[in-house]
């Protein structure tokens, strides 16, 4: 049974995982696909603003919990000396890189919205943070950690769409722009989000040293879970894809509720796959 | 922005490249083994794991009584051999519960105990 602290830290780690994918892809989003007017509508710059200074918090509370896992209680939060240690590690890497890339992100939304190179570098920079830790990081295939970073960047791409579209589906005065806008992100996931599950295809492939352990180990088990999560996934995406964003282009604005539950249904699966990525990378060993 | 796009095909190569670590760290062996039961007292902890690790507190408790904190002064690197000094006289159920980080940024924890029993 993992102690108090390596469980406490899971639900932190997800809602870092959720809130600084939001603050990146909502920005990567609104300079893809958004004009200014529905950006402003929908309070986009706010909203990524609010999600990147959440994310730092969690970040510097995952930082000073790993002092806590250390000690063993409640002084480890505070003590110097292992938060020191923890920080001359990768975790210190990574929690530098996680501050800084957010830290840009949260000056550029606030003094620079228009810009689109400063948050990128701030997204870039939070998302090759994840490089340094991780059950990857323990492995010598070199293709695994490439296939990482794809992997969690198709997927800040794919979150940072559904707080957009489904708050524009709520003006109907813009449903054929969002039809529209569906319509070039359909397009675009259809490339994108096969070279997602590719790359996490790689890297489970280069985790697990036979296929079995996927049924005989927590770890094997809890990643089918999420491959069961990412497939009911699969289903709604196809729907949007191929059901709803056709409906809406051919004016059939009935179908924009449809839509925004199906977005609704996305967001959860989402938190699910972080919650369970979290126990993956953080409490689960990689089967021997 | 082509540029841009370069430099950031760069940075993320290169990050690829340099947060190569290592595997997870676990014990291999002690001395006293896990289990052991010793008709004397030990006169130092010995303590190997699979991969380098840098301690950050290690305790010994003999029969459910006060912890004892063992000094890690001299052993404040990442390695995998540590050696401690004990010098008690006691007999019963001892406990180490050690904690650390490994080299890949994991935070690993750990117990073992042997006996020292008179009989």
């Amino acid at each position: 049974m993992p102690e108090v602290w390596v469980i406490l830290a899971l639900p932190i780690k997800a809602l870092f995982y959720a809130s600084s994918s939001i603050a990146i892809g909502l920005v990567v989003f609104k300079h893809m696909f958004l004009s200014r007017k529905h950006s402003e509508i929908i309070g986009l710059r706010k909203l990524a603003s609010i999600n990147a200074i959440i994310a730092t918090a969690l970040a510097i509370l995952f930082f000073m919990i790993q002092g806590a896992q250390l000690t063993g209680d409640a002084s480890g939060l505070f003590d110097f000396e292992m938060l020191e240690l923890v920080a001359q590690g990768p975790q210190g890497t990574t929690f530098s890189l996680q501050i800084i890339g957010l830290g840009l992100l949260i000056v550029s939304l606030l003094f620079l919205p228009e810009n689109p190179i400063f948050p990128l570098l701030g997204g870039v920079l939070t998302l090759i943070s994840f490089l340094w830790v991780g059950h990857t990081n323990g492995i010598d295939f070199f293709p695994a950690k490439p296939a990482l970073l794809i992997h969690v960047t198709v997927f800040t791409f794919w979150i940072g769409a559904l707080w957009p579209l489904y708050r524009l589906l709520d003006y109907p005065e813009f449903i054929t722009e969002v039809a529209v806008i569906s319509h070039k992100f359909g397009r675009l996931a259809l490339i994108m989000v096969p070279i997602m599950l590719i790359a996490g295809g790689i890297m489970a492939t280069s985790l697990l040293s036979h296929p079995t352990q996927l049924f005989t180990s927590v770890y094997g088990i809890t990643l089918m879970v999420k491959i069961l999560v990412v497939s009911f996934l699969m289903i709604l995406a196809s729907l949007n894809k191929f059901r709803f964003v056709p409906a809406l282009l051919r004016n059939d604005t009935g179908s924009a509720k449809k839509f925004q539950q199906s977005i609704l249904a996305e967001a959860v699966s989402f938190l699910a796959i972080l919650m369970l990525t979290a126990i993956i990378t953080g409490a689960v060993s990689l089967p021997h | 922005m082509k540029n841009a796009l370069k430099l950031l095909t760069i940075l993320v190569s290169l990050a690829c490249w340099t947060s190569t670590a290592h595997a997870h760290t676990k014990i291999l062996t002690s001395k006293p083994a896990n289990g052991t039961v010793l008709s004397l007292p030990p006169s130092e902890l010995a303590l190997e794991f699979a991969s380098e690790i840098r301690l950050a507190k290690v305790t010994l408790r003999i029969d459910d009584g006060k912890e004892i904190k063992l000094d890690l002064s001299e052993q404040k690197t990442f390695r995998t051999d540590f050696t401690f000094p004990i010098a008690f006289d006691d007999i019963g159920i001892f406990v180490v519960t050690w904690r650390g980080i490994g080299s890949d940024g994991h935070i690993r924890s750990g117990k073992l105990q042997f006996t020292v029993s008179s009989e």
